[in-house]
């Protein structure tokens, strides 16, 4: 195999390859590194670039399987009084610590949004309040990862704080949309959408809020997994809004990213809203699925007004596909989910508001002048929602009636299920729009999330996968994209259906695309 | 008449109580780090939870909620079944998340009472929250230390039911002695492990509203400043009232040398701490089993006690003796399964006279020396005779009543005997001989 298409592999593939012993662990890292060099600036990927040269200790060999004498897993969870030893090898700074010598994803490339915490990493959540500041523990979920061997590979561009649909809140400057660099690749994890698509990274880890792990992955044709709330542990990761924060990933392939889950999800003692449920081996058995039995759900209120034509043939298109497999289809109305914009708007700007007032001044070296426009203007919207409690009737503020309807839209979605096993929706109303197109216009942006916003305040997990592609007015190619709803916990049916639908060959066209106009 | 009396005379006092008692758990509220942070060497019992950290969560400690349970229940709480944790926000350089985690909507327990002999002082709240970090002033800067960021903190609030500084002592002294008894707390007013605010407010005496403002004051250490500080503040606030100002809502500091209390800032409204329910927290729910179940563990309470060797037959002031010593009772106690013959009653009344210098003599030999005074001497005929008939001679109008059917009065010669004798005797025979020398004097 070519050096270079060793970084065009699915992480399955890439698994099959090291196991094989056909390519070595080097191999991989340098053939990703070779791609970073020449794609990660010109399209803004990382806020901290991976760095080969500190990953081997400036000399040229990788740490591979049997060089290592060190133990091979961590605790665990995170070690919350920070009080573990140092193991010698990250007292030498030859190995980060949480770095493992085996395991599921040995020396497998995973590049994490810039609101996850790797110690000893810098973590801005792509704010400047954070620009200098190292987080001194790891997030559980990374731990897992890391525990696992993979290899810290960068910390990649998102929205500040998670605050936007197109990547161009970031203080770091906005990631451009790799299809075509005119446009936006979609946010907040718009980074880790483009590393995953450009091939800078095996797996990109995300977060998402109110759609931002699966707008990103539909504006640039990868797979997004946006998992049951309390599925991943969210214990070390920048809060945006702690209600609906859900931890997920950005891969090339459904079988990654249902493989990369089975790592992250269970259980985590420093998280109390995580789940006891048990988590299956998800990767397992996907190619076997059979959806003649599935019933799928068409959400009405999704499929009308307010969606471009390109975006509705396109799912059409994926819901066909179903249909000649002899799955059911049939129409599901929510009306609960018109309501689902307004809702999202006013729950999470008050736990933005919240979960912000941390960042005063006192720590972190950096003052409140340091928030950009968007975290000001939903700090503002959060205090106002919260400061309208009412003497001696202290639930009737507006976040709190807020709170009571988003009880009616989980029982909305329950009765769905009730008719149906999953709902496939479109993701965004449009194809991806152009930088600069909506930044003055924040309410026009807000509306982008329509269609995925319901789903977070519900907890519910989704799936993006890229079904094909799509042209919009202006002749510009870009990938078309569905999502995959199901209903609590049953992520396992998500990849399942995700596999049957996804089309392998978006990517390819993209790559193509990128070796002519990069010389790759 | 005095001038502060006068004020006494046209204005009603109204206080109302926020005692806040730091939990002696093991380990933090949300976090794994130890709880205790006296002597503690700044910052080092700190984790990302409890400095705040981006992506730190919180996760509540059990052991904290069943120990405000059990205070809720000894302040005849109603213990609810649903709990929740919410966030207080306001910004201050000690308070690392820019909120607290705090119960607003859904404490631990409510709607309790507290009795001080006829009088009954409604308890509003129990509820728990988490303990700020430490702000140390020094030079022109100020350092904080977080050692103390997180450590279970209850606060329990009462009704504006008081109106007499020395009812707020008697409930302040016996809340102090009950969370001793449960062992929750160190309850240390010197730490600062049980911190005292009174609310003051005042108004026209026959005025049945209650005042539109209150003045908090904080910073008080001791039960004797609590009552000094009300006092100031009544006089303060009577007179603004009588000169026809308003008093301002505001949180005040006790300054101890002085006496007096000085403003802090002004107080804030629930409206300005946008109280949030804490999503971080899913809420906390207990059968009704359960929370019997852990209430049935419950030590026995100061009042429980009271009433216990009451029953006994101890005198009050005896038996309240005890229970304010709990040390001391506790040894009490384990004498009575011990020795269950022993003259208790008088065993109580020999331990609070006890000088209090000697009290910390290892308790048997307090009982040694209680039981060293309980031997009787018995004075023979001769000496009863000479020292009654001295008595007789001269408390010649006893002897009258006595002659008139007055019975009681041979207790008065019977204790004038005594003041001549001095030590423990056999008191049968004297009577016996006071009797029959009167009854002599009635026939005669």
């Amino acid at each position: 195999m070519k050096a270079r298409d060793v970084a065009l592999l699915s992480l399955k593939d890439t698994l099959e390859v090291l196991r094989s012993g056909d390519v070595s662990r080097s191999e991989i890292l340098n053939s990703y590194y070779s791609r970073v060099q020449k794609l990660a600036k010109p399209l803004n990927v990382f806020i901290t670039p991976p760095d080969l040269a500190a990953l081997t200790d400036g000399s040229v060999s990788l740490p591979e399987a049997q060089q290592s004498t060190d133990e091979p897993a961590l605790a665990d969870s995170p070690d919350a009084s920070s009080k573990r030893p140092l193991k010698k090898s990250e007292a030498q700074g030859t190995k980060r610590p949480g770095e493992a010598s085996s395991g599921q994803l040995f020396g497998i490339p995973v590049s994490f949004k810039d609101n996850w915490l790797v110690k000893d990493t810098r973590t801005t959540a792509g704010s400047r309040v954070l620009e200098n500041f190292i987080a001194p523990y790891t997030a559980t979920a990374a731990e897992r990862l890391l525990r696992e061997g993979a290899v810290v590979w960068g910390k990649t561009n998102m929205d500040a704080w998670g605050h936007g649909s197109s990547g161009e809140n970031s203080d770091f400057g906005p990631t451009l949309n790799p299809w075509d660099t005119r446009y936006t690749p979609g946010g907040s994890s718009s980074g880790s959408a483009v590393a995953v698509a450009a091939d800078l990274t095996l797996v990109a880890t995300g977060t998402d809020t109110g759609g931002s792990i699966r707008l990103p992955a539909a504006y640039t044709g990868v797979v997004g997994i946006k998992p049951t709330y309390g599925r991943v542990s969210r214990y070390g990761i920048v809060a945006m809004a702690s209600s609906t924060d859900s931890i997920g990933h950005l891969t090339k392939t459904v079988w990654d990213a249902a493989y990369v889950l089975s790592i992250t999800a269970g259980r985590d003692k420093y998280d109390a809203t995580t789940s006891d449920k048990p988590v299956p081996a998800y990767h397992e058995g996907l190619r076997q699925f059979d959806p003649s039995s599935l019933k799928v759900g068409v959400i009405s209120e999704f499929m009308g007004e307010g969606i471009d034509e390109d975006v509705l043939s396109a799912t059409e298109k994926a819901i066909s596909k179903l249909k000649e497999a002899s799955a059911q289809v049939v129409e599901v109305s929510i009306p609960e989910t018109r309501f689902g914009i307004e809702m999202y708007y006013i729950l999470m700007s008050a736990e933005v508001a919240s979960n912000l007032a941390r960042y005063d001044g006192v720590r972190y070296g950096r003052d409140r002048t340091y928030f950009g426009m968007e975290a000001k203007r939903r700090i503002m919207l959060g205090t106002y929602v919260l400061s309208d409690v009412i003497p001696g009737k202290g639930l009737e503020t507006t976040y709190a009636k807020v709170a009571m309807g988003r009880t009616l839209l989980v029982e909305a979605f329950k009765r769905a299920f009730e008719k149906v096993d999953v709902l496939i929706t479109p993701v965004a109303p449009t194809l991806p729009f152009k930088l600069g197109e909506l930044i003055d216009d924040p309410l026009k942006m807000y509306m982008g999330d329509l269609l995925t916003v319901p789903v977070s305040i519900a907890g519910l997990p989704a799936l993006v996968v890229p079904t094909g592609t799509a042209k919009n007015e202006e002749g510009v190619l870009f990938p078309a994209a569905v999502q995959i709803i199901g209903p609590w916990f049953r992520e396992d049916l998500l990849f399942k259906v995700g596999a049957f639908l996804e089309d392998l060959s978006v990517h390819q066209i993209l790559r193509e695309k990128l070796d002519k106009e990069f010389g790759l | 008449m005095s001038f502060v009396e006068s004020l006494y005379q046209e204005y009603e006092l109204i206080v109302g109580l926020e005692v806040h008692v730091e939990l002696r758990t093991k380990s933090k509220m949300f976090c794994e780090c130890p709880a205790y942070h006296f002597g503690v060497a700044p910052n080092t019992n700190v984790c990302p939870v409890c400095l705040g950290l981006p992506g730190a969560l919180p996760v509540p400690n059990r052991k904290a909620l069943e120990w405000t349970m059990l205070i809720a229940d000894a302040l005849n709480c109603k213990i609810n079944t649903y709990q929740q944790f919410d966030r207080k926000h306001y910004f201050y350089p000690d308070l690392p998340k820019g909120y607290q985690i705090t119960q607003f909507y859904f404490p631990v327990g409510e709607h309790g009472f507290v009795k001080l002999g006829d009088k009954k002082f409604r308890i509003r709240r129990v509820h728990l929250e988490e303990d700020t970090g430490k702000l140390i002033h020094e030079g022109d800067k100020s350092l904080v230390d977080f050692n103390r960021s997180g450590v279970p903190l209850v606060e329990i609030v009462t009704e504006p039911d008081f109106r007499d500084p020395a009812d707020v002592k008697e409930f302040l002294k016996l809340l102090h002695l009950t969370v001793k008894y449960l062992g929750v707390s160190d309850a240390d007013l010197e730490k600062g492990s049980m911190r005292l605010e009174p609310n003051i407010s005042v108004r026209k005496k026959g005025e049945t509203k209650m005042p539109s403002y209150k003045v908090e004051v904080k910073n008080i250490n001791s039960f004797n400043f609590v009552v000094k500080a009300i006092e100031y503040e009544f006089a303060r606030q009577a007179k603004l009232l009588r000169e026809g100002k308003p008093v301002a809502q505001e949180t005040r500091g006790f300054d101890p040398a002085t006496g007096k209390t000085l403003p802090q800032r002004r107080k804030e409204v629930a409206t300005d701490y946008r109280y949030l329910p804490d999503p971080d927290i899913p809420p906390v729910k207990f059968s009704r089993q359960e929370i019997d179940q852990i209430i049935s563990k419950r030590p026995e309470l100061p009042q429980e006690r009271f009433n216990r060797y009451r029953k006994l037959g101890i005198r009050e002031d005896a038996a309240w003796f005890l229970v304010y010593n709990k040390e001391l009772a506790d040894n009490f106690d384990k004498l009575l399964t011990k020795e269950p013959g022993l003259d208790f009653k008088g065993l109580a009344v020999f331990l609070a006279n006890t000088p209090e210098k000697k009290r910390s003599l290892p308790f048997d030999r307090l009982v040694e020396e209680f039981k060293a005074s309980r031997q009787k001497e018995t004075l023979d005929e001769q000496t009863i005779a000479k020292i009654a008939d001295e008595v007789i001679e001269q408390n010649p109008k006893a002897v009258q009543d006595y002659l008139n059917g007055k019975q009681n009065a041979i207790q008065f010669l019977l204790g004038q005997f005594m003041r001549r004798v001095r030590k423990r005797i056999d008191v049968g025979p004297v009577i016996t001989y006071l009797r029959k020398r009167l009854d002599g004097m009635r026939e005669g």
